[in-house]
């Protein structure tokens, strides 16, 4: 991260095609724009994994290094991240935070993969039956080897449902905290 | 019958002479021999020109095309049928009538050729142009001092003056004359006598032998290749060699001819006007019968000022046979008489220069003189190198340039179409005739264009072209919709954005997608060849670099791109430095 402008530094997620000049032009062609969509999904979600990135502020990360290749002076317009965050949101990897569309949830897993991975750890670490707060579960010594470690608040409740839909779990507010019990 | 098939060009139209010009088109036009329809001349289009009545078949030109020489009409006929809408219909005809051909050509032609017993397919020689004259412009005489070979005396005769020697001034014996004349005449009576003399001549015209040195040249050539003596075959002389067609006898129209009742004459020729227009037809027929231009090409041009102007810029030979030449009261020899010789000259041309300007009718029954004086300054001029002047110098070349345009080839007017004819068929032969203009090899219009050129390029440079007679932007795009039901060599293409182009039929996008790409892959070749940084997405390049190295316009480079981009061989890059190109990663080839 720190010498992106050399070249062969780039982290291995990064795609080949980031320094593709065209890469970052809307292409009007319809089989070319959707070989070079499924680049960019795959890149967001590589990028957000790696940085443990869970909110994209769209704005705020247009200059930066996701949408921005400074060795060859090219960044992704607004328009088109819009139009690939929303095509992650129709494959339920993303979720707009309000209708603006400037804020969105990136899920480099689905809302499901996340539930099960945390239900297993539950399972593993033989807490079924005991009361975990949500803070517990994102920010708590025992969880940061976990790939849901500092996950937003609001997506983890979200990944919760998914336990509480399939009877596995119940959420409950304990004062202005929430808390989480799985059986 | 003295029909003839004849040379269409690209666009499927008569290939008109050098000094022919078209003066009237009308279609639905059908074809008949005495009494009888000629199968499969039935539906075309009759173009009169000044020197034929051209036939062109609307189905299958190439095949079934067919020209009549004026020269060979006598007398021409209108005929309205009175009733035109009632019960038996019939269409109005133009009868043309046949001047009888030379029985002796004929005896000895028939059985060579064909079963006809009319079937002639060489017109007899027109009768009131000056044969003897003509030939004798070719003729030459040999110095027997300095052995410079002179250009015979026009007015030869017992009585006349022999002129003296060009080079050396010495009076040539008249006996060297008269055998010039006694060696010609009886070669030209031999000509199509009887069956022997037409095989000698064959085999004689096939070596094509000069008379003088005995070289034996090719048989196109006219003059001898070795000492460049007038060959005895000339092709004015005998038609037959001057147009080659290997497959005349299996040609139609003659075939037909033969089948034609044994023991009928056949005298004329009649053309059926089934879509009208026989009147403005019959019109211009009668002008171009009256105006008799093919008479022209025989004459030496106009008559009173060739004298001088030719002296300078036609050939030499034919300007000192014209009557004015010697002057032998006062013959001035050296230096003074060069003076005195260009002093006339410089005078002839102020009057060639002030006759032609005078009236425009004037000017086109000069243009030949005109155009050949105006090359001739032009060469003087950039000879000169104290003319420092550049401006003057582009100014003439230009204006020679402009008058060697030769706009009557390609101009269609709305005059030439008849009144009684839909707008279409003045549509339809614009069409033709700007297809004939863009394949105009001497102009490569296309090719300088790179293949492409937008319509508003085409009208520009088209009426440029004409000059007179200027068309509209309407009428053009109407005419260049039709490129594709006439089956033209070009086609109307119409880019995403509503870009009209003209292109080559063989142009298709394929071929131009293939060609950037190519063209792409090429550049990148260089790139990694040249610089060490491998840059594995290879080169790209802006709509001005497609445009130089294709030839296109802008315009169209930006719309071929877009093409090739839609294809999806092309990704483009937009930055604020404009739109770049690239081959595209993506593209799967199929």
């Amino acid at each position: 991260m720190a010498n992106l402008k050399d070249k062969s530094a780039l982290p291995a997620y990064y795609p080949e095609f980031y320094t593709f000049p065209p890469f970052y032009t809307r292409q009007p062609n319809a089989a070319s724009w959707s070989s070079q969509l499924s680049q960019w999904r795959s890149f967001i979600l590589a990028y957000c994994r790696a940085h443990k990135l869970w909110r994209l502020n769209l704005a705020d990360t247009m200059e930066t290094d996701l949408f921005y290749n400074k060795s060859i002076n090219r960044k992704l317009p607004l328009p088109t991240i819009r139009e690939v965050v929303d095509d992650l949101v129709k494959s339920s990897n993303a979720e707009w935070l309000s209708s603006e569309k400037s804020i969105a949830y990136i899920y480099w897993r689905t809302p499901e993969d996340f539930a099960s991975q945390i239900y297993s750890w539950i399972d593993e670490t033989g807490q079924k039956g005991t009361v975990l707060t949500l803070l517990e579960l994102t920010e708590g010594d025992n969880t940061t080897q976990q790939e849901w470690y500092g996950m937003d608040q609001t997506m983890l409740v979200k990944c919760l449902n998914v336990l509480v839909k399939k009877g596995q779990a119940q959420v409950f507010s304990v004062g202005d905290d929430k808390g989480v019990k799985v059986w | 019958m003295a029909f003839r098939r004849i040379d269409l060009t690209p666009a499927l139209r008569p290939l008109l002479l050098p000094s022919e010009t078209l003066l009237f088109v009308q279609d639905a036009v059908g074809l008949y021999e005495g009494r009888y329809k000629v199968p499969n001349f039935q539906n075309g289009s009759a173009y009169l020109t000044t020197h034929r009545v051209c036939f062109v078949n609307n189905d299958e030109p190439r095949k079934f095309s067919v020209a009549l020489e004026l020269k060979d009409v006598e007398r021409f006929e209108l005929y309205i049928p009175f009733f035109q809408n009632g019960f038996l219909k019939s269409s109005p005809k133009i009868t043309l009538y046949l001047r009888p051909s030379n029985p002796s050509l004929l005896d000895s032609r028939d059985r060579s050729t064909s079963r006809s017993p009319t079937y002639s397919p060489i017109p007899t020689p027109p009768r009131s142009s000056t044969p003897l004259q003509s030939a004798a412009l070719n003729r030459q005489w040999i110095c027997p001092i300095c052995t410079f070979p002179n250009p015979f005396p026009s007015n030869f005769g017992h009585l006349a003056p022999i002129p003296p020697c060009l080079t050396c001034g010495v009076k040539p014996n008249r006996s060297i004359l008269d055998a010039i004349v006694n060696s010609h005449t009886p070669a030209k009576h031999q000509n199509g006598i009887s069956d022997d003399s037409i095989l000698q001549a064959g085999i004689q015209r096939s070596k094509n032998a000069c008379p003088r040195c005995t070289f034996e040249n090719d048989q196109a050539l006219r003059n001898c290749e070795m000492c460049g003596e007038v060959l005895s075959s000339h092709p004015i002389d005998d038609p037959s060699v001057a147009r080659p067609s290997p497959s005349r006898d299996e040609s139609p129209a003659p075939r037909y001819l033969g089948s034609v009742p044994a023991g009928e004459q056949i005298d004329c020729v009649k053309l059926s006007f089934r879509g009208g227009g026989e009147k403005p037809f019959h019109e211009k027929l009668k002008g171009a019968m009256v105006q008799r231009k093919w008479l022209l090409d025989q004459a030496p041009a106009v008559p009173a000022i060739t004298s001088g102007a030719a002296n300078l810029t036609l050939d030499p030979r034919e300007s000192e046979a014209s009557p004015r030449t010697p002057a032998p009261t006062e013959r001035i020899v050296g230096v003074r008489g060069l003076e005195r010789q260009n002093l006339a000259l410089r005078m002839n041309n102020q009057r060639a220069i002030a006759g032609a300007f005078e009236d425009l009718e004037a000017l086109m029954s000069r243009a030949k003189e005109i155009i050949a004086l105006a090359e001739n300054f032009a060469t003087q001029l950039a000879d000169n190198p104290s003319l420092a002047n550049s401006d003057a110098r582009e100014a003439l070349s230009q204006s020679a340039a402009m008058l060697s345009l030769r706009p009557t080839d390609f101009t269609v007017t709305k005059d030439q179409i008849s009144s009684s004819s839909s707008l279409s068929l003045y549509h339809a032969e614009l069409a033709r005739s700007i297809a004939d203009f863009l394949a105009d090899d001497t102009r490569s219009i296309l090719k300088k264009e790179g293949g492409a050129i937008t319509l508003v390029d085409l009208w520009a440079v088209y009426n440029r072209a004409r000059g007179i007679e200027l068309i509209s932007p309407s009428d053009l795009e109407s005419a260049a919709k039709l490129f594709d039901k006439l089956q033209l060599p070009v086609r109307l293409r119409q880019f995403k954005s509503g870009l009209l182009v003209i292109q080559e039929r063989n142009k298709t996008d394929e071929k131009v997608a293939k060609s950037v790409v190519a063209w792409l892959d090429e550049l990148s070749d260089l790139e990694t060849r040249d610089t060490i940084a491998d840059n594995k997405w290879g080169k790209s390049v802006l709509a001005k670099d497609a445009a130089e190295k294709f030839g296109w316009s802008i315009a169209v480079a930006i719309e071929e791109l877009e093409m090739v981009e839609e294809r999806g061989e092309l990704v483009r890059d937009t930055s604020f430095e404009g739109v770049r190109w690239w081959k595209s990663p993506w593209y799967i080839s199929e």
